[in-house]
């Protein structure tokens, strides 16, 4: 029944967005403006980034190895949707350019400067990837939290 | 940006043995300041771009090249960074905690203001209610090896240990 639907519906978004609420900002209210509501559709719409995300979400919970382990667990699901994503030879989405900058993140929290190379050397091919097929448009947060990711005291690529 | 970014850090590279020596202003610094004009002509130029992302950096690179290099004519870098307070405050989507936690613009903000000012009160809450967080989650030792990254910048070293001692001695 419809509205049976969108009760369920709604409860599941209403659900989602206190998780990200609770595990990235430490507080409520997301999202807050219809730039957030914006992200908030895109993470729900690719599950590469949802897996990154929640990767990111388990590591830094708790300092135990089971937390660490789910963890992995999250990262190689994101890392295998992208791949899956890269293979399919279609244009990439908005969604797996915050996948793959989401798992960039992940790895320059660790401290895996190697990993967030390796990442962001893929953002760049799927970026002249999408040039090539007269998609060059790129969703304002990306190159948003790119910049925000900089810092110049130190020689990371970005 | 990231071009400016490059010549910034060659730029630093550059000062270790000038730094390392003390030898200040008064030395020999053609090869130092002309560089270093050139840097804050174009962070400011940068500012051009309406993003507030794009506002933030810049006023963040300025704040690295002051604190690298002071001038020899006083600079308000609380009024600076108050506009660097500002810019993040304006961003439309909020970055995660773990964008805070490892933010170089909030570490560079608190470490430009002068102590006991709001501005500088902001930027060390915004970290501190992290770093708050993520010890009551049981990550106090492991937050120790962050912080040693987090700092291991060589020119801005002790500022950034002291900025990290004061956070970690008010929970």
């Amino acid at each position: 029944m419809p509205g049976t639907h969108y009760g369920l519906c709604y409860r599941l978004l209403k659900t989602v967005s206190t998780y990200w609420s609770l595990a990235f900002l430490d507080d409520r209210g997301f999202p807050r403006n219809p730039s957030e509501v914006a992200w908030f559709g895109l993470f729900i719409s690719e599950p590469a980034l949802i897996e990154a995300s929640m990767a990111i979400c388990e590591r830094h919970w708790y300092p135990d190895t089971l937390y660490k382990w789910r963890s992995e667990i999250h990262r190689n699901a994101a890392f295998n949707i992208v791949i899956e994503r890269i293979q399919s030879r279609q244009a990439q989405t908005d969604g797996v350019l915050g996948a793959v900058l989401t798992m960039a993140f992940g790895e320059r929290l660790v401290g895996n400067d190697l990993a967030w190379n390796v990442h962001i050397d893929g953002l760049a091919q799927i970026i002249k990837d999408r040039h090539s097929r007269g998609i060059f448009v790129l969703p304002p947060w990306f190159s948003s939290l790119l910049v925000l990711s900089v810092s110049p005291s130190c020689s990371r690529r970005t | 940006m990231a071009a400016i970014i490059g010549r910034l850090v060659q730029w630093r590279n550059s000062i270790n043995p000038y730094r390392k020596y003390q030898l200040g202003p008064n030395s020999t610094t053609k090869e130092i300041e002309e560089p270093l004009a050139r840097l804050h002509c174009d962070a400011r130029a940068l500012r051009v771009e309406e993003d507030p992302y794009v506002q933030a950096t810049s006023r963040a690179i300025e704040l690295v090249l002051y604190l690298s290099w002071p001038p020899q004519v006083r600079v308000d870098l609380t009024l600076l960074a108050s506009e660097l307070k500002e810019d993040l405050s304006q961003l439309q989507v909020r970055p995660c905690v773990y964008m805070d936690l490892t933010s170089f613009h909030l570490m560079i903000g608190a470490i430009s203001a002068d102590k006991g000012t709001q501005t500088r009160a902001w930027f060390v809450g915004k970290i501190s209610r992290v770093v708050l967080a993520m010890r009551m989650r049981g990550w106090g030792e492991k937050l120790r090896v962050l912080e040693r990254g987090l700092t291991s910048d060589t020119s801005l070293r002790p500022q950034l240990k002291a900025l990290w001692k004061e956070i970690n001695n008010e929970e």
